[in-house]
């Protein structure tokens, strides 16, 4: 029980310490936006934020979309290696952080036209019947390809 | 050579290491906080309310992963990581997923995706984390791996697919999807898997399923049953001994109780307007 009430006590002192570092970073990369205070103040009213249907208000797409290009000018790294002081490992750190982010980006732009054989499955599967038997052979080429992969390894 | 083999080694298991750690503390600690995430800062909150895959996207998600990398206890020792870049590389990958999952359901939820679309994209996102992280970090596994891994999305896809009544074809057309981005991949992983390597394999692959479905289906248990099912099938066509792990009940999901679950509303998050989407709900309340 003592251990239990140790970790929650570790666990909120992380978290208050995640935060806190977290919004220190951004608080110095807000700063390098020219209309910052603006922004921050727009952003303090929730009414300036949602229209009443939950949708976003113009005013606050146009910031988003103002805030959009700085970020594309100001990538956020500088700041984190002004906060490494040519630490080594840090510097290594963010490198692997960013070459994965670059990859997913580029892996997402490979796949984001995938859908071309949806009209030809919607012709094809046109009834509930045919759907069922479908999944059903999803299932058994699973148990195929479980199959194969023994056979290949024997 | 040899120093090289031991040098992979030590970075894969360092990604592994790190990726346990942290799938553990996001599990505990970080992800049912997003409420107070959003609240956070401004630039988190337009990061929730951007288009997907904006620029504020990915800083924020290099911001919160250097964020954990400092000030997590699980790199008090960094002297214990060979390879930063991997870790790098894994941390990256798991705030991405939590969080660009979270921003699908708060975009679904308020209407700016819809239902079809959301099923769409987070199965797409769930091929695309695994086809970067194997191209990166892990690229020690093994090269059946593909067809493990393409056979637990499937179902996670179907499964996606019931909660969301988005008809077979689509379900195919993701799963396809998936297994195109596997097929690509599977010249890149040399290796096989081996009898050491299988009870780490699973419980990575059953784990990363498990997290991805707990946040887009109420069905994660029955995926990870699938999931186990197969890890069991495949131990007894290798005559391996079956890990425990794959004996064990899944852990339970607590769903609509009112007790027990955080409610994303419709685009404004603290609003009460209630949605049909939730998670778990945090149990200690986070110190501002």
């Amino acid at each position: 029980m003592d251990n239990l009430k140790q970790k929650e006590q570790d666990t909120s002192t992380w978290i208050s310490t995640f935060f806190e570092y977290l919004r220190s970073i951004l608080d110095k990369y807000m700063q390098q936006f020219d209309k910052s205070k603006e922004l921050t103040a727009f952003m303090q009213n929730e009414q300036n934020l949602y229209n009443k249907d939950g949708s976003l208000t113009r005013e606050y797409q146009n910031w988003i979309k103002r805030f959009e290009v700085f970020s594309m000018d100001h990538p956020i790294d500088k700041i984190l290696e002004s906060e490494y002081k040519g630490d080594i490992n840090r510097i290594e750190f963010l490198k692997g952080a960013k070459e994965y982010l670059s990859h997913r980006q580029e892996l997402k732009g490979k796949y984001a036209n995938s859908e071309s054989g949806e009209e030809w499955l919607n012709t094809v599967l046109d009834s509930e019947e045919k759907r069922k038997a479908f999944e059903t052979l999803i299932d058994k080429e699973l148990e195929q390809e479980i199959n194969n992969m023994s056979s290949d390894n024997n | 050579m040899k120093d090289d083999n031991k040098k992979q080694k030590w970075n894969a298991a360092a990604g592994v290491n790190a990726a346990s750690c942290l799938e553990m503390l996001l599990r505990e600690k970080f992800n049912d906080k997003m409420e107070s995430l959003i609240s956070l800062h401004p630039i988190l909150k337009m990061f929730f309310d951007s288009d997907l895959d904006s620029e504020i996207e990915k800083n924020a998600f290099l911001a919160i992963s250097d964020a954990i990398f400092t000030t997590a206890d699980a790199f008090t020792n960094k002297g214990a990581f060979v390879n930063f870049n991997v870790i790098g590389m894994t941390l990256a990958h798991i705030i991405c997923k939590r969080l660009y999952l979270l921003k699908l359901i708060y975009h679904a939820n308020s209407g700016r995706i819809t239902k079809q679309q959301f099923c769409d994209l987070a199965a797409k996102d769930l091929a695309v984390e695994i086809a970067a992280l194997l191209n990166t970090a892990w690229d020690f596994l093994s090269q059946k791996l593909p067809t493990l891994l393409n056979g637990i999305a499937k179902s996670l896809s179907g499964f996606l697919a019931a909660q969301c009544n988005v008809d077979p074809a689509t379900v195919y057309l993701v799963a396809d999807t998936i297994s195109g981005v596997f097929s690509k991949l599977h010249p890149q992983i040399k290796k096989y898997i081996t009898p050491e390597k299988i009870e780490e394999l699973l419980k990575t692959v059953i784990d990363f399923t498990l997290t991805a479905a707990r946040q887009v289906t109420a069905y994660a248990e029955k995926v990870v049953n699938k999931c186990k099912s197969w890890g069991r099938s495949l131990c007894e066509k290798y005559k391996w001994k079956i890990p425990a792990f794959l004996e064990e009940h899944p852990k339970s999901i607590v769903l609509n109780d009112p007790n027990n679950e955080l409610i994303i509303s419709k685009g404004n998050p603290f609003s009460q307007q209630p949605i049909n989407i939730t998670i778990n709900k945090p149990d200690v309340e986070i110190e501002k």
